[in-house]
């Protein structure tokens, strides 16, 4: 989910982006976050809001787009959201990009991450069987598991935000993220090393390991340098999409990809899907929706926070939480997938806040693991040609401009995975069968097109 | 072989594009976006042209060896046709979102045509090179011998100088080609793609069987380089005529013939600014116009404005002009984007 942050920097008030755009009540997502608005937009102190958290395991609820609505003359609106279209767009290009080199260098050159050693309980059909039907089809059932775990696991989690279980969800944000950044982290340190044959006693390990995870913990969960908060998002990001790139059968791991982006447009577009109930329930309470899981390109901190009564309605004006927001972490245990739930945001009561908020983007974790994905099986399975990998690299970052563009034209959220990853799969397809032979004959022959 | 070559190769291909990128694309976000797409043009226009040599090549499901010698060439020509077809539509897209950029972004200046030209072609350059090189370079990360079958033992020189050459060419091919289509001048695009072609076809000599770097035509090799250095050359002379007119930087007056800065606006807190003046400045004529209005300018302007040409060494010709007179399009020939002031009254 691609969210605009709202920001105060050099603008007056007025020109801040607000809440949401259109009076209707139940408004998607209003991405934005205005720090001091005054309550004009009454019913959406644009909470913050990030995708949803509910995505269990596969990808992190972070598969919206959203935006906030400037309050302004739409001529005016429409400017703004072109100057800070580009800009943005840079924003969200460099981690991205960032997440897939870590993951295409990491299967080029760690054995460990393509080596075929079972499968997660979610894929229990086998594809090593005797014709390519059968083949087929038992990527088709893994795929309709998997979908399926993932919409239970949301629609739990919409439920739980309904009755408010907070720390439950809190709960569960916790220990996933723990595993993530402890267990994953020794278990790719390990490989890194085997790979290299470098040496590392068991102190130095446990030395090592300790920091990072709990560094890691704390930026992620509390608060921390926005610099190492992104940093840190971007390698659990790349340490799931690791951990799906091994675990997920060949043709199961490409019928998820499409499933998965299918689902995501449903989820996030249509009235009755669970992340779009999710935010409007959020929008309800005027709460920020589950800031973890949600990488955030905002620059500024809030200089302060007064917890108020999270369901206290009216004139909130919900200032940009970065930490709250950046509290994002990858909750994928084996066993289930715990949504990403942040406490409602602390609101000011129209104090003003800090003041140089910048306006920023949000993008879900659940988006950079499967973009990540994608190149990283394109890397690993296209017969070590390196041209299929930058063919999805490009058509990625293409799909995620358009997906900005369109975050920029319609101003709510938006799912950021179909198009990217439509975009993606054909061009593996077509790179890997058409394309590849045809540069392969041209660079044999040196001839240059 | 190993770590030599491969560094001192990737840097002799993509070393220029790199340090292009870096020092004038890298700044701007907007140039950065407009450099992918059109990396992504150039990959669509590959994918088309290789469906249609993989159609050829399974519809004529021939093993002979010159025959798929032949549907390679024919696969290139076609390649190159579609390259320019896809650059010609990029040029299209580009002018409706110079459009749209203008409308919704009036403070700034949009990009000029011939930046994005130059953007656009790099981009097909950097997206063609990497295309052309990146698997030939990991390879030469690894272990082996080249040459060992008679072969030229340059082969990785000869590539990365042909991807550094293509590179550029791309480039230059893009000012030229959207230049071409500013002024409506067709021929220009004829050239570029007879050129590509060109270029394109220049196969090294000696092809015998799938390697054709047989029979050490080691002496053909500097032949192709040559040639295509040549070509280089020439774009650079397509080019060069075409460097705008000295602009004038963008002049800022107010009635007391202060000439300011160029880049600043005044903000002096009790005056306003009145009306935008656009200066077009040819070699000695310093051209006032007001797009918005016919009436003329008002006295204590005109004043303003003749005594600051004159003080600049310019004369000055003030004009009221309809809306519709303000040229509309700035070709690449003038810099008139670069020229508008802001006069304070």
């Amino acid at each position: 989910m691609l969210t605009f942050m709202a920001s105060d920097s050099e603008e007056e008030a007025c020109n801040e982006r607000t809440s949401l755009m259109s009076a209707e009540s139940p408004t998607p997502r209003s991405c934005q976050q205005e720090a001091r608005q005054g309550p004009e937009d009454g019913e959406n102190a644009a909470p913050w809001r990030n995708q949803d958290g509910e995505e269990d395991h596969e990808e992190d609820p972070d598969r919206y787009v959203c935006s906030g609505v400037p309050g302004r003359l739409p001529g005016l609106e429409e400017e703004l959201t072109l100057k800070y279209g580009a800009k943005h767009v840079i924003m969200l290009f460099v981690p991205v990009t960032l997440c897939m080199i870590v993951v295409v260098a990491t299967i080029k050159s760690v054995r460990f991450y393509t080596e075929k050693n079972g499968q997660l309980i979610y894929t229990p059909f086998t594809e090593n069987t005797p014709s390519v039907g059968q083949r087929l089809l038992n990527s088709v059932l893994n795929t309709l598991i998997m979908i399926s775990v993932i919409v239970v696991m949301t629609i739990f989690l919409v439920v739980l935000y309904k009755y408010r279980c907070y720390k439950f969800i809190h709960g569960w944000l916790i220990v996933s993220s723990l595993m993530l950044l402890f267990l994953f982290t020794y278990i790719y340190l390990g490989e890194v090393l085997k790979t290299y044959n470098v040496a590392m006693d068991h102190p130095t390990l446990l030395l090592t390991v300790w920091n990072f995870g709990a560094v890691g913990m704390v930026c992620i969960h509390w608060k921390g340098p926005l610099v190492l908060q992104q940093a840190y998002l971007i390698a659990i990001s790349a340490l799931m999409a690791l951990v799906f790139i091994k675990y997920l059968p060949e043709w199961s791991a490409w019928v998820i990809l499409g499933a998965i982006s299918v689902y995501d447009l449903v989820a996030v577009l249509c009235p009755k899907g669970p992340l779009r109930m999710l935010v409007e329930t959020a929008q309800e309470r005027n709460e920020p929706i589950f800031p973890a899981l949600i990488y955030s390109s905002a620059m500024v901190w809030p200089v302060g926070m007064a917890k108020l009564d999270p369901s206290s309605q009216g004139a909130l004006q919900l200032p940009y939480d970065p930490e709250m927001e950046e509290d994002s972490y990858d909750n994928f245990g084996e066993p289930s997938y715990p949504e990403v739930f942040e406490h409602p945001l602390p609101g000011y009561p129209g104090e003003e806040l800090e003041e140089e908020e910048e306006r920023g983007v949000k993008l879900g974790l659940g988006d950079f693991i499967f973009y990540s994905v994608l190149v990283g099986k394109a890397a690993a399975t296209g017969s070590g040609d390196w041209n299929t990998t930058l063919a999805c690299f490009v058509a990625i970052l293409i799909g995620l401009c358009l997906t900005l563009l369109l975050l920029a034209v319609f101003k709510k959220a938006l799912p950021a995975l179909p198009i990217s990853i439509t975009f993606g799969l054909i061009f593996y397809f077509s790179t890997d069968n058409l394309v590849r032979p045809f540069m392969d004959a041209l660079a044999s022959r040196q001839l240059y097109i | 072989m190993t770590a030599a070559v491969f560094f001192g190769c990737a840097f002799i291909a993509f070393g220029p594009a790199l340090a292009l990128y870096v020092v004038t694309i890298a700044t701007e976000p907007l140039r950065i976006i407009f450099l992918i797409v059109g990396a992504f043009f150039w990959l669509v226009s590959l994918l088309l042209s290789s469906l249609v040599w993989f159609m050829a090549r399974t519809i004529t499901d021939n093993k002979d060896e010159s025959l798929q010698k032949y549907l390679l060439i024919f696969g290139v020509l076609i390649s190159v046709l579609i390259q320019e077809m896809f650059r010609f539509a990029y040029y299209k897209i580009l002018k409706k979102a110079n459009e749209g950029l203008k409308i919704v972004n009036p403070d700034e200046p949009p990009p000029s045509m011939r930046l994005l030209a130059y953007v656009s072609g790099l981009g097909f350059g950097i997206m063609s090179g990497v295309f052309s090189f990146v698997n030939t370079l990991s390879d030469s990360l690894g272990p082996g011998t080249v040459g060992i079958h008679g072969d030229s033992p340059q082969f990785f020189l000869n590539s990365a100088f042909m991807t550094l050459v293509i590179i550029l060419l791309h480039m230059f091919w893009g000012i030229v080609f959207f230049d071409g289509c500013e002024k409506k001048n067709w021929y220009t695009l004829l050239v570029v793609l007879l050129t590509h072609l060109l270029v394109s076809a220049l196969v090294p000599r000696g092809d015998q069987g799938l390697w054709n770097l047989k029979n050490n035509n080691n002496p053909e090799n500097p032949q192709l380089v040559m040639a295509s250095f040549l070509s280089i050359l020439m774009k650079y002379t397509f080019v060069l005529p075409k460097t705008p007119d000295a602009c004038g930087t963008k002049p800022v007056l107010t009635t007391e013939d202060a000439l300011v800065s160029p880049t600043t606006r005044l903000s002096r807190p009790n005056w306003t600014i009145s009306e935008v003046v656009t200066f077009t400045a040819g070699s000695d004529i310093l051209r006032a116009t007001r797009p918005q209005t016919a009436e003329q300018l008002a006295p204590g302007l005109e004043e303003g404005l003749r005594a600051w040409s004159e003080g600049a060494g310019r004369r000055l010709q003030t004009q009221g002009l309809q809306g519709r007179d303000f040229p509309q399009e700035p070709s690449l020939g003038s810099c008139l984007e670069g020229d508008s002031g802001f006069l304070v009254h």
